[in-house]
This record gives C-alpha cells, sequence and structure tokens, in this order.
C-alpha cells in the first residue's frame, strides 16, 4: 500500500524531518518515508537526523531502525565526488561548452554567483540552489522521483530562506507536477525563524538577517505566483515577532551547523499530519494555511489522530521506564537465572513467561549472545525514547502534572515496573515457520509493552 | 492567539485552532511581505539571485517593469537602451536553441518558451564593441540587460542611441505598435497582458509618431523571433522586433535578382550579386526539432546585409529568383516551411507583419500573392518595376478589391479581371502609391490605335502599321503591353480635334458583362482622359466592326470605328 512521503529540503527540511522522526517514533505521526535533499549531508545536523540522534548505526541496523523510511539517507542534490570542490560555474560548463552556452551562462548568472563554492550549500542564494536542482534532478535525484511516484501523497517542506531549500522547493514542485499531473502535493514552507547577526571575523556565513528577509520575500513572489497553484493546500510557517514570545527567532552563532531547537519545528511537524486532514474536511483548492499558539505547552494538549501529544509522551515515558530497567546487568541476571543452573529447571515467573519461552527455544550455546542481542536492542529503543522525550521537554517545557497519564503515574516502583512488564509479557509470541532474531524477539515484546499502554485503565 | 508568521500583527482570525487561514493568507499574504524593490543605480545593487530560478535576471526585469515608480531603477534604464539600440541596428539578436545545452535544458525545464533564447550583442555599428553582450529575451518583458555588462560598455551605447535617427527609431516602434494595436493585442496594464506593453508605451513617451507603418514596410529589418504571449487566452506568440535600415526592403528584393547559395554547414542561404559576391545572409538553422514552428523559432528567414566593407553590387537583372528556374534554384524552395507549407496569406502577412521572418514579410508585403507558390494573381512587368523602389508600397491584394474590380483610392488605381476559362486574375494597375503605372492607359493605346485603324489583328498579336507587336506575344501576362506603347504612352498629347471618336471609343469599349471586358472598357476610359485631361463621356454612334481574337489564349472583343 502506498505510504506518503515527506519531501525535506535543506536545513530547514532537515530540522522539520528530525521533530517528524520524533513524533514518528513516538506515535504520535504514522510511518512515512523521509527522503531528505541536501548539499550538506555531513554536518551535525545531518549526522544527527540519519542516526536518529546517534541511536541507528548502520552497521548494525538491526539494533535500531529510523522512525521514517530511508530517515537515514540524504540526497546530495549533486554529485560532490565528481569534482573537488567545485564552483558553480563548474558544475554547468567544462572545456566541451560550446560559446553560446557560455555565454547563456554569463548572461543568467554574475560573476560572484559563477564563483560560488557550492558544497556546503548555496550561501543563500536561491536562483543558484535552483539551477542545481535542475540539472542535477533526473540523475542524482532519480530515486526521489521514483518513489514520489508511487506515493498516496507528498509533502514537500524546507524554508524560502536559505539557498538549497529555497531554491529547490519551488523547482521540486514544478517538476513533480511536470512527471506526476496525478501526485497530490502538499507544502509546509517555513519563512525566517533564525536570527543570523551580520558575520564577524572568520565564518563559513555569508547570509545574515536581511539576506533572509530578502529572500523570504522573493520567495514568497514565486510562490504565490507560481508554486501554490500546483499545490493542494500549503501552510506557511515562521517565527512570531512579538517581543518575548517563545516561538521567537533561534540566534545562530557563526558557524552552528548542529541543530537548532524551537517549538515551531514540532508545530511543522505536526502539520505534516493536519495538513492533509484539514484539507480533507474544507474544500478549498490550493489554500494557504497558517499556525498560531501562544504557549508551547498547550501543544502538549494538541490531537494527533485520537490522542493528545501529552498521551503519547506519557506513553513514552512509560515504555522508556520499563526499557530501562530490562536492559540493565541486574535483569540480566534475573534472565540467566531463568533458565537454571547449566541451563535446566528454569522458570519465566520473573521475566515473564512469554519471553521465557521464546528465549528458551534457542539452543544453549546461542543464549548468551542472544540475551546479549536482545537487551543491546532494548537499549538503543530506550535511547531512541531519550531523544524523542528530553526534545519533547526542551522545546515545549515538562509536561504539566495534570496531563501525565495515569498509567506513568503508578510506575513510580520497581516492583510497579516489574509487574507491569511481567503481565505484558506473560502470553507466549505466536508460532512462525522460522526463528526470529533476538531483535526481532526484543522488538516483539517491546510492541507489546506500547500496544499495552493503551489497552490498560490507569 | 499570536500568529506563528514574520511581520504579522493581527491575531489568528480562525479562533484556537493550532491551524488556519483567512483572505490576507489567501490572496498574497501582507504588503510587508511584498519584494522590497527601490531605485537602484548599479547591477551589483540588484538582488536576482534571491528568485527561486535559473531566469532570476529576466524575473528580475519582470517585477521592475510591474512597478511604474522605479523609473529610475538601472534595469528599466538600461531596458530603454536596449529596445533603442535594436531599433537602430546598433544591437542584434542571435537565438540559439537552448535545448541544446546543459545549463539550457534547465532553463527549458523552468520555462519552455525560453527555448528560443536571443542573445542581444552588439553590431559594428558599435566599433570596438561589437559582439559585446549586452543583453537577452524574455516572453514577458522582450529583453533584459546582462549582469556582466560593464558601465563603460552602457554608456557607449547610450551614446550611441543618442543619435539623430532616434526619432526615427520611435516611429518606427510606433508602426509596430499601431498594428498590435490595430490587432487588439496592445493592452497595457491589464491583467494577462505582459509587461512589455507599457514599457514600450514609455520608450515612445510623448513622440509624435508619424510614418511609422511606412518605415516598418520598406526601411527596417527584423531580429528574433521572440516568444511572448500577446493576451491571457492566447497560445504563445513570436515576434520580430524591427530594426531601423533605409530601404531595406527595396536592397534585398533587389539582391533577389541574383543567385542563392546554399551553405547548410554554416546554416544559411546567400545571395550572391551577378559576380557572385554576397550581398545578403539569410539565416537557415540545421538541426532544428522537425515539425511545428521551430526552424522558424531558430531564427529561420531573418536577414542581414553581408557585412564586407566597401564592397561592390553588380544586378542587372529584374527577375526575382523566387521559383526554381533552369538558372538555378528559387527563394521559395530553399525555405519550403516558409513558403509551401502551408504557402502563407498575403492579407494575413500584410496584416501581422511582425508575426513573419523577413524573407516572407518583405516578399509577401511587397509583391502581395504575385509572390506565392502557384499564384493566380499576375501583375504587368510594368508594375513589378516599381517594387525595387525604397518607399514602393506594395502590390495590391485582390482581397483589398472585395467585390468591386475596380480600385480608385490613395494607395492604388487599378482592376482586376478573372479571366475567362482560367483561374488566374489579370491586375492591371494606372497607379500605385504615388507613382504612374499605365497598365490601363498603355492597353487603351493599343485598343485605341486598333479602333482608328492605325493597328491590326495578325499572327496572334495586334500590330501597328509596320507589324511591330503592341501587345507581346509570349508574355506570362496576357494583354500585356509593350515597352515602346508605355514609353509613348507616357508623353501622350492632348488630341482636340478626337474628343468624338474618344467618345465613340469609350462607348464602344463600355459593353460587355466578363471581367475582361470591363477592364478594356477602364483601359480605354484611362486612355481617352489621359490624351483628352478631362473626363470623357461614352456618346456618339455604335462601333463599325467588332472582332473577336484570341492573345495568349485570352478571348477579347477588339471594335473598330467607321471609316
Amino acid at each position: 500500500m502506498a505510504s506518503p512521503v515527506i519531501l525535506a529540503i535543506g536545513g530547514t527540511g532537515q530540522h522539520v524531518a528530525l521533530a517528524a522522526s520524533r513524533l514518528a517514533f513516538l506515535g504520535a505521526l504514522p510511518r512515512m518515508r523521509l527522503l531528505t535533499i541536501d548539499a550538506d549531508d555531513s554536518g551535525q545536523l545531518s549526522k544527527k537526523l540519519k542516526s536518529f540522534g546517534g541511536t541507528v548505526n548502520p552497521d548494525k541496523p538491526e539494533l535500531a531502525q529510523h522512525p521514517l523510511d530511508d530517515g537515514e539517507r540524504i540526497f546530495p542534490p549533486f554529485d560532490r565526488g565528481k569534482l573537488a570542490n567545485p564552483r558553480f560555474e563548474d558544475l554547468l560548463l567544462d572545456g566541451s561548452s560550446k560559446t553560446w552556452e557560455r555565454e547563456t551562462f554569463s548572461l543568467l548568472f554574475d560573476e560572484a554567483a559563477a564563483g560560488i563554492s557550492v558544497n556546503d550549500g548555496m550561501f543563500g542564494q536561491p536562483s543558484i540552489g535552483a539551477t542545481i536542482f535542475g540539472q542535477n534532478k533526473d540523475v542524482q535525484l532519480k530515486e526521489v522521483f521514483t518513489a514520489i511516484g508511487n506515493a498516496s501523497y507528498v509533502i514537500i517542506t524546507g524554508s524560502f530562506i536559505g539557498g538549497t531549500g529555497a531554491g529547490i522547493v519551488h523547482q521540486l514542485v514544478h517538476a513533480i507536477h511536470t512527471k506526476y499531473q496525478t501526485v497530490k502535493m502538499y507544502g509546509i514552507f517555513v519563512l525566517p525563524w533564525i536570527s543570523i547577526a551580520a558575520a564577524t571575523g572568520a565564518t563559513t556565513r555569508t547570509v545574515d538577517d536581511y539576506g533572509l528577509k530578502r529572500n523570504m520575500q522573493y520567495g514568497l513572489h514565486y510562490f504565490y505566483k507560481t508554486t501554490r497553484p500546483l499545490l493542494k493546500a500549503s501552510i506557511l510557517l515562521g517565527a512570531s515577532d512579538q517581543p518575548g514570545s517563545a516561538f521567537g527567532r533561534v540566534q545562530v552563532g557563526n558557524d552552528d551547523d548542529g541543530e537548532l531547537e524551537t517549538p515551531l519545528m514540532l508545530v511543522a511537524a505536526a502539520a505534516l499530519r493536519r495538513l492533509p486532514e484539514i484539507t480533507v474536511k474544507q474544500d478549498n483548492p490550493h489554500a494557504v494555511y497558517a499556525s498560531s499558539a501562544e504557549d508551547p505547552k498547550s501543544l502538549y494538549g494538541e490531537t494527533f489522530g485520537d490522542r493528545t501529544l501529552a498521551w503519547y509522551y506519557s506513553r513514552g515515558r512509560y515504555v522508556q521506564k520499563i526499557l530501562d530497567f530490562v536492559r540493565t546487568p541486574d535483569f540480566r541476571k534475573n534472565l540467566d537465572a531463568s533458565f537454571g543452573h547449566l541451563g535446566f529447571g528454569g522458570s519465566g515467573k520473573n521475566i515473564g513467561e512469554g519471553l521465557y519461552l521464546a528465549i528458551e527455544d534457542y539452543k544453549k550455546e546461542k543464549r548468551g549472545p542472544n540475551l546479549d542481542s536482545i537487551q543491546q536492542t532494548w537499549t538503543q529503543l530506550a535511547a531512541q525514547y531519550d531523544v524523542s522525550l528530553t526534545w519533547l521537554e526542551r522545546v515545549l517545557g515538562a509536561l504539566p502534572p495534570g496531563q501525565v497519564d495515569n498509567r506513568l503515574a503508578t510506575l513510580a516502583t520497581g516492583k510497579a515496573v516489574t509487574d507491569e512488564f511481567q503481565r505484558s509479557w506473560k502470553e507466549p509470541l505466536p508460532k512462525v515457520s522460522q526463528d526470529r532474531s533476538p531483535s526481532d524477539v526484543a522488538r516483539e515484546f517491546y510492541q507489546r509493552l506500547v500496544a499495552d499502554f493503551e489497552k490498560r485503565v490507569g | 492567539m499570536s500568529v506563528l508568521l514574520p511581520l504579522w500583527d493581527e491575531p489568528a482570525s480562525w479562533g484556537t485552532d493550532l491551524f488556519g487561514s483567512n483572505d490576507l493568507l489567501t490572496n498574497g499574504g501582507r504588503q510587508q511581505w511584498d519584494i522590497d524593490l527601490r531605485n537602484v543605480a548599479a547591477m551589483r545593487d540588484v538582488e536576482a539571485r534571491a528568485l527561486p530560478t535559473p531566469l532570476a535576471w529576466p524575473g528580475m526585469m519582470e517585477a521592475v517593469l510591474l512597478r511604474h515608480d522605479l523609473r529610475e531603477h538601472v534595469l528599466r534604464i538600461y531596458y530603454r537602451e536596449l529596445i533603442l539600440g535594436i531599433l537602430l541596428g546598433n544591437l542584434d539578436v542571435e537565438i540559439v536553441d537552448l535545448k541544446r545545452g546543459r545549463l539550457g535544458a534547465i532553463v527549458v525545464e523552468t520555462n519552455e518558451l525560453f527555448r528560443y533564447f536571443g542573445i542581444i550583442r552588439a553590431t559594428p555599428k558599435l566599433d570596438r564593441l561589437k559582439g559585446t553582450i549586452f543583453g537577452g529575451t524574455s516572453p514577458d518583458t522582450l529583453v533584459w540587460p546582462s549582469p556582466r555588462t560593464k558601465d563603460t560598455e552602457w554608456k557607449a551605447l547610450g551614446d550611441a542611441n543618442n543619435s539623430d535617427q532616434q526619432g526615427n527609431a520611435k516611429s518606427l516602434l510606433s508602426g509596430f505598435r499601431e498594428i498590435l494595436q490595430g490587432l487588439g493585442f496592445w493592452n497595457p496594464g491589464h491583467t494577462g497582458s505582459p509587461p512589455w506593453m507599457a514599457a514600450l508605451d514609455e520608450v515612445i513617451g510623448d513622440w509624435n509618431a508619424a510614418g511609422g507603418r511606412k518605415l516598418l514596410d520598406s526601411h527596417s529589418r527584423s531580429v528574433g523571433p521572440i516568444r511572448t504571449q500577446l493576451g491571457p487566452n492566447r497560445r504563445p506568440d513570436a515576434i520580430y522586433l524591427p530594426t531601423l535600415e533605409r530601404g531595406f526592403a527595396s536592397k534585398f528584393l533587389r539582391a533577389t535578382t541574383g543567385s542563392l547559395l546554399e551553405e547548410p554547414e554554416k546554416q544559411r542561404v546567400v545571395l550572391l550579386d551577378d559576380a557572385r559576391v554576397p550581398q545578403f545572409i539569410i539565416m537557415k538553422p540545421t538541426g532544428t526539432d522537425p515539425g511545428g514552428d521551430h526552424m522558424k523559432l531558430a531564427g529561420a528567414g531573418t536577414i542581414r546585409e553581408d557585412a564586407t566593407p566597401e564592397k561592390t553590387t553588380k544586378l542587372e537583372r529584374r527577375t526575382l529568383r523566387l521559383i526554381d528556374s533552369p538558372a538555378g534554384k528559387g527563394l521559395l524552395s530553399c525555405f519550403p516551411e516558409m513558403f509551401l507549407s502551408p504557402p502563407p496569406k498575403a492579407t494575413e502577412v500584410r496584416r501581422m507583419p511582425m508575426f513573419y521572418p523577413d524573407i516572407v514579410r518583405i516578399v509577401v508585403t511587397k509583391l502581395g500573392e504575385s509572390a506565392l507558390p502557384n499564384s493566380r494573381v499576375l501583375f504587368t512587368p510594368a508594375a513589378m518595376e516599381n517594387i525595387f523602389s525604397e518607399d514602393f508600397p506594395g502590390l495590391p491584394s485582390p482581397d483589398e478589391l472585395g467585390d468591386s474590380k475596380y480600385v480608385s483610392s490613395e494607395r492604388w488605381k487599378g482592376c482586376l479581371a478573372k479571366l475567362p476559362g482560367d483561374a488566374r486574375q489579370l491586375v492591371m494597375l494606372e497607379r500605385l502609391g504615388g507613382e504612374e503605372v499605365l497598365d490601363l492607359s498603355a492597353l487603351g493605346m493599343v485598343l485605341w490605335l486598333y479602333f482608328i485603324g492605325e493597328a491590326n489583328y495578325e499572327n496572334e498579336s495586334i500590330r501597328d502599321r509596320r507589324s511591330v507587336p503592341l501587345v507581346v506575344k509570349e508574355s506570362f501576362v496576357p494583354l500585356c503591353p509593350d515597352e515602346a506603347v508605355y514609353r509613348t504612352v507616357k508623353e501622350v498629347r492632348s488630341s482636340p480635334g478626337r474628343l468624338a471618336t474618344l467618345q465613340r471609343f469609350v462607348k464602344a469599349y463600355s459593353q460587355g458583362a466578363e471581367d475582361i471586358d470591363q477592364m478594356m472598357g477602364h483601359a480605354a476610359k484611362a486612355f481617352a482622359e489621359r490624351t483628352w485631361k478631362s473626363e470623357v463621356i461614352p456618346l456618339g454612334h455604335s462601333f463599325a466592326e467588332k472582332n473577336s481574337v484570341s492573345l495568349a489564349s485570352v478571348r477579347i472583343s477588339l471594335y473598330r470605328d467607321e471609316k
């Protein structure tokens, strides 16, 4: 069955994607496919996104998965290996270029643009981003376009303020529309949300607040004229100018290349779910929406599907608490002890009967390493909860006590934790034709915790 | 609740929902979101790079032209110089097919109307700057300035544009505008109207432009084409911009009496004079996509005069090399896609000349239907003689006659006859523009000489007493008087004693219902009134003799007076 695709463009797109990954991990967003396009795929932000906060290891994919399909990948808009530190001009002209091609290039781009070194981004020049995208999309982004063709719908997210996102976003919409006239497209476009002071001293930055505003204005001009009519609906989002607003701009230092945390990105991620829902209810083709909020904590009360964000947070903390218990060396002792001396005469009472039976199926000599793998899997899952939940606390503030779900509140003692997982893991796993890997076993019992949170009344 | 948008003061109009919309968002947002365009004096201060498209500079040109308050913006100032430069021949437009290149493919995918792209560069008139690139073409603005041209180069162009021909250039542009106005396409400022229309209005300004159409028809050549959309519900058109060049049409037509040399490797056809010296170059791009208008959009049919300095010209023939002959290939078959498939309509070319390349525009404007393949319209050699004069207004089109067969207007005076048993139409002109042609008077003189017995029908021609043919026997134009008759009729004196005879002559030829009979009636009248210098009414007793004869397979009636 076709699934939705998120197209995250540039640095802002990566921020939205990271926020979306966290919400998806918590279950607030459905599983979607993520296709990230950015020239910068090796900075701190990119590493964080691809590894989901360091929890996904491409060498050990069985231990932890990215919450979004293909989330570990970033598609650069041009082949960085082809030329060492290319200038913009080098991407389009070479020794075989005819005179009229060079002349056309000189007409469309001035000397400053021609000489830009594009490896680390488009330096706030949307016209360059747009051109590079156009040149490479058929080869470099072939896989992206194939995925789009199989999507149930596509949401494109990026900013109008930088160079990469601002340049690529519009041309991407146009290219998708040209290739796939019937694919539903939505847009989540971010206007200035960061503040960059004029550069002082040595820095890699070449864009400042003035440049961001200018790019925004030109981007909006182009959006309303050309891009918006191709989209089913769009959301425009940006930092509030109200003094002291918690949704104000994030100050960017000279060489910041990591994640800049702001509740605005959670709003953008929420829009990934809400925008298609709104347009189903309101028949308003090519509508443009915006968002409003005062207090970030109020976002805990927002509904995702039929549950609030507070509920997903509570469930996350509930599961994380249990995982934090069962991944410990102490619990390992329980696991080992459950199988008795020399592996005979054991009982699953302390670890959950179902888990016991699943482990008992393994050959004795394999039990040790498999138990290691099971606990490693739970460790990574717990880490992923940490990545998601601590981020929520940082950008929204601590969950107000009145919104903490009772189930979480009851998990206050070690015995309560033990009772929970023993109950949840009592039933054996369904029989399957092939042996389950230890990571799969770990994941199955983890899923039971997630599912049981909803079933049990707190 | 605060709206999460920059430069937004009002609270959310949608209540407490996290997401909502309102009219302001739907209709383009706040005014503070508009592009902050101001008058800037230097190209380096133009922030085209902020437009998210490879076509950022043309996009900026459009944005500036849409803002009528930005009169001092550097793009607007250079825009004017580009237009004047093209009009004055200081700049030329070279068309390239962008689809063939890497960058071009990106541009074409962004906007297909840019595929056939014009590079605007200096002509030899700008001396040392010859070949310097000044700008490019665009469907929204026609032209836009290059971001890399130096200030000194712009100054040189500005100085060259500030010539004593600038008034004529504006008149030429005014003629161009006048045609588009007549076609209903000129609606500057209206929804869907391209921004260049208002911009060209500004270039013309308050100039009292007279004679623009005449300049366009006879004293200009065209550059382009440039694709543009003339109105909101029209498919994109391709139009040519005019460049002033004194006598260009007549010089080109004259050159077509020479010979043609096809040079496909150089993508052109060259017109050579009798000494095989190149006179004109006609562009003929090769390797274009088949079908449709690709050849035309790639610049086929545009003409340049050969730039060899101090070249001589030797052209002694009078026959235009339009159709193939034993002497060589004709112009029409060198450009079959322009003339043959399908043939253009003369009335359309004259109505909308800027939609056609010069080889069609000039040939058809000047020669009308007679230039087209399988033409059924015949003009006499005497009429064709005038086509080489600089201000020749062009041979008339049968459509101009409507239902009438005879016209006496400011533009021309003459008669049209459908030849009996034939699809051909013979046009006899007495006057064309301000010049005498005297077809009718000359034919009238032949009929007069027969009427008074000083000529007879012998050997399939009408001959004088010395048996010299008064009508050319083997002309492709029936009833064509000999050159000598034309010379004589030009010098004819009044003949006071012959009024009664003239009246009987006119009366004899005033009968007959067929076109050819009526043409002969007009011929008789023209000669009589030229002789008498006043109107001659049909009067007196009837003719004494009527003979039906055949001239070049056309049967006519000849009348004799009483002896």
